[in-house]
């Protein structure tokens, strides 16, 4: 199941005095199974983007096709689109409302009318991906959770609905750093074990660097670079132009490079770079 | 003591437990912050790190122990309001710390509880929002700022009170990138310029690094403390802790590992690029 | 988005409307309204609305605004109207209609009942759209100083009014992402019946609600650590001044209800 997004056009308040053009001419096909990375500072319309991929806005013009599917078109059934594209929002904990666990995650099942050993199966099974035990966890108030545990429950809450697409908005935002590794490697094992197309949108490059296989940059409203971590990462000073950092591991390839050192093109992954030091110091692959 | 102390804060064998907890929240920790010293503590959620923020400034009282702001016991009420001003406070979440709806009401806010002459205020509001470069936005309605930019003029509400000490409670935790390096920058910069000292509280591991000096938190006690590089270099000890090092430390680990001769205590990718230039030079 | 609803609808200006005193214009707002209220007859009404106008273009405020502000109340005013011409007792018929009369007394009634609200609103208006909202609340917790000696919470109803003024929008954008994100979990605020619909609203409602007792927990907290303790012995930034401006404002109001008493009086 592909998304395919065809000049996107998005204007807040339109006419008003505070009329904003927050996408502008947007195209791209983010293709089943693949895992995206979607950067840009704050403002850069990667919010207002994702939130047109599951028709929560409505593009002013241009099109979305959700596994074909036009959601601007009357005819198209929202809701069966939002079950096929999961969207986890930015401190998704905030949303929780139910007395238990399991009633929250059961939320959206439920509104999808299924009969209730589905919604039961789908609790468990959204539970166990998110590593949460059901015996012990299900029954208990969300409330009197952990901060991390809180944001699994929201992200299970979602997974209930058995997305094809999973769009999480800085999934990681404000967990200390255990709890980031937690989030950030089951989202990794959710692309691998069941190959859930991701659309993770994140400040962190080194978080990005390390799962995703495609980056999308978005800058004041348009796709600034769109390609492989290694194409877009390998374009260091642009991102700085446009106020965007880039993983340590590039910043480090780029100093070497300056001082004279051979550094393959591309590399961005510290495990590379790992890699290249080594042989540097074996060889000695200095060139002046 | 006395105001003169050199010591901002002092806390000696420091016990806090929450009414009706079992646990103590922060169990016997003894430390100080110097005058125009650069602090960051750090720790997993749940570590302690956060009451012992609140200890600072006499929002919560010792359950055992004591702390003194400015050679003031937090216990006795008659300083409340003295250690207050003494020692300013920056929360977490920007929306929820702006009291007013315009930014220069907002700085004015602490000066006005404490009963400061209008006139004065209006020194002092122009003084702190400029010294946080938010001078242009003395008139702005708090909800049009961005993160970054609520964060500063919570910073300017403080730095108005003319505090010796600043303590910022994961103030960066909910920030973007550039948010953050606002913050940081500011902070850093009273530091230096205003000889102010500053306590952080953070996740950021790369906000640690810029400290003078760091506090390692775990189940309330203090686990490990030192200069940044002797904290960092300690890599297995941290993960153990549930924290992270800063790529370039954790870099020079895994090239140890390896079998290299590199430099443990490697905080910057400067100081790595001077390492690999070593390293290569002398074979 | 939400957020960028202005509220109050204070429209910013330097006018010498606006540079007057908020606790004079509170004030004199009033004693508008109650000389709008004592008005019996057209011409009264025509010269009240002749100096609302006076007013608003001495603000540099288009007239239209103030309309802009009776406009989502003309329901409340169609119904008070209605109400009116149907219960208010008479004794001059106009016509019948079944076991339905409609007499002189109930229509006029209804028509001065009708103005008198369509004046209130408008009068109001001018207060709202030439004062901000702090400087209202000044205005008001300063009027209300006197009733603390007889323990009236005047400095806490201000503080309440700035809190509330402030986290409306915070809280407005907040509700906006909540319905999103339960919308994203197949919730449907838009179809059904009344019961449905309020059911559907518990998602929405809960977390609002959780996260508001969080922000005001944590806003305690912040205000503490900035020494709040109260109203008393606390300065505030802007001193309010009277000056030559609300003079005037006193005086040309003062006029017009020596006009409209003249009126009311020749007239009858």
């Amino acid at each position: 199941m592909s998304i395919v997004i065809e000049h996107l056009n998005y204007v807040y308040m339109t006419g008003g005095p505070y009329e904003t053009h927050a996408l502008h001419d947007v195209s791209m096909t983010i293709e089943d199974g693949e895992f995206v990375g979607l950067i840009g500072h704050t403002g850069s319309g990667k919010s207002t983007l994702v939130q047109h991929l599951n028709g929560l806005l409505m593009p002013s013009s241009g099109r979305v096709l959700v596994d074909g599917m036009d959601l601007a078109d009357k005819e198209t059934d929202r809701r069966a689109v939002r079950c096929k594209v999961g969207l986890v929002f930015q401190y998704p904990e905030n949303q929780l409302f139910e007395e238990t666990v399991e009633k929250d995650i059961a939320f959206g099942p439920k509104n999808l009318g299924l009969a209730q050993e589905e919604i039961d199966r789908r609790v468990r099974d959204a539970m166990r991906r998110v590593a949460l035990d059901y015996d012990s966890i299900a029954q208990r108030s969300v409330f009197e959770l952990s901060g991390g545990q809180m944001r699994r429950v929201a992200i299970a809450g979602v997974l209930a609905m058995e997305p094809r697409v999973l769009v999480l908005d800085e999934p990681c935002a404000g967990l200390d750093p255990r709890g980031r590794e937690e989030i950030l490697g089951l989202i990794s094992d959710l692309h691998k074990e069941s190959g859930t197309t991701i659309v993770m949108v994140s400040h962190s490059m080194d978080d990005v660097a390390s799962l995703a296989e495609r980056v999308i940059v978005m800058n004041k409203g348009e796709v600034a670079m769109d390609g492989t971590p290694r194409e877009v990462f390998a374009r260091g000073n642009e991102l700085r132009e446009i106020g965007l950092d880039v993983p340590q591991a590039v910043e480090l390839a780029q100093r070497l490079r300056e001082k004279g050192f051979d550094i393959p093109e591309g590399v961005y992954r510290m495990e590379e770079m790992r890699e290249v030091i080594l042989n540097l110091v074996r060889k000695g692959g200095r060139r002046a | 003591m006395t105001k003169t102390d050199k010591n901002r804060i002092m806390a000696s064998n420091l016990s806090y437990a929450y009414p009706e907890a079992q646990k103590f929240a922060v169990n016997d920790v003894s430390m100080c912050v110097k005058q125009g010293e650069f602090l960051a503590i750090l720790g997993h959620n749940g570590s302690g790190k956060s009451t012992l923020a609140k200890l600072f400034n006499a929002l919560y009282v010792p359950t055992k122990g004591s702390v003194w702001v400015c050679g003031l016991d937090t216990k006795e009420d008659d300083f409340v309001f003295d250690i207050r001003q003494h020692a300013g406070m920056v929360f977490q979440n920007p929306d929820n710390q702006i009291v007013a709806t315009v930014v220069e009401e907002d700085v004015a806010f602490g000066l006005e509880n404490n009963g400061v002459e209008p006139a004065q205020i209006r020194i002092r509001i122009k003084e702190a929002l400029d010294a946080v470069q938010m001078g242009a936005f003395a008139k702005k309605a708090p909800h049009m700022l961005s993160g970054g930019q609520k964060q500063r003029v919570a910073i300017a509400g403080v730095l108005a009170m003319k505090p010796d000490v600043i303590i910022l409670d994961e103030s960066t935790a909910m920030l973007d990138p550039s948010g953050r390096r606002e913050v940081m920058n500011t902070v850093h910069r009273l530091n230096k310029e205003e000889g102010i000292s500053v306590v952080i509280i953070t996740h950021y591991m790369s906000e640690a690094a810029t400290a003078d000096y760091v506090l390692v938190m775990d189940e309330g006690k203090i686990a490990m403390s030192g200069t940044p590089r002797e904290v960092f270099t300690k890599v297995d000890k941290m993960r153990k802790l549930g924290l992270d090092v800063p790529p370039m430390t954790d870099l020079a680990h895994m090239l140890g590992e390896d079998g290299l001769n590199v430099r443990a205590d490697i905080l910057t990718v400067e100081e790595m690029v001077e390492e690999v230039c070593r390293l290569s030079s002398n074979i | 988005m939400l957020k960028d609803i202005t509220l109050g609808q204070y429209f910013p200006g330097n006018s010498v409307v606006h540079r007057m005193d908020p606790r004079t214009k509170l004030i004199l707002t009033i004693a508008y309204i109650v000389g709008v209220f004592m008005v019996k007859n057209l011409p009264g009404y025509l010269i009240a609305l002749g100096f609302l106008y006076l007013v608003v273009r001495i603000a540099g405020i288009q007239f239209s605004y103030l309309l802009k502000g009776v406009k989502p109340l003309r329901f409340i005013i169609v119904f008070t109207f209605i109400l009116n011409v149907i219960f208010a007792q008479g004794e001059t018929p106009i016509f019948t209609l079944g076991f339905f009369t409609l007499t002189k007394e109930a229509l006029s009634r209804a028509v001065y009942f009708a103005m008198r609200l369509v004046f209130l609103v408008m009068g109001t208006s001018v207060l709202t759209l030439t004062t901000s909202p702090v400087q209202l609340t000044d205005g008001l917790e300063r009027l209300m100083r006197p009733l603390e000696k007889v323990n009236f919470p005047a400095h806490e109803l201000a503080m309440m009014m700035t809190i509330a003024l402030r986290f409306i929008p915070t809280l407005l954008e907040e509700t906006d992402k909540i319905q999103k994100a339960q919308m994203a979990r197949g919730a449907d605020f838009e179809s059904g019946n009344l019961i449905a619909r309020a059911k559907a609203m518990i998602p929405l409602l809960v977390p609002l609600f959780v996260s508001s007792f969080r922000r005001a927990n944590d806003l305690a907290m912040a205000m503490e650590a900035r020494c709040y303790r109260g109203g008393s012995h606390r300065t505030r930034l802007r001193e309010l001044k009277f000056t030559r401006l609300d003079a005037y404002g006193t005086l040309t109001v003062a006029a017009f209800l020596g006009v409209i008493a003249l009126e009311g009086m020749i007239l009858g």
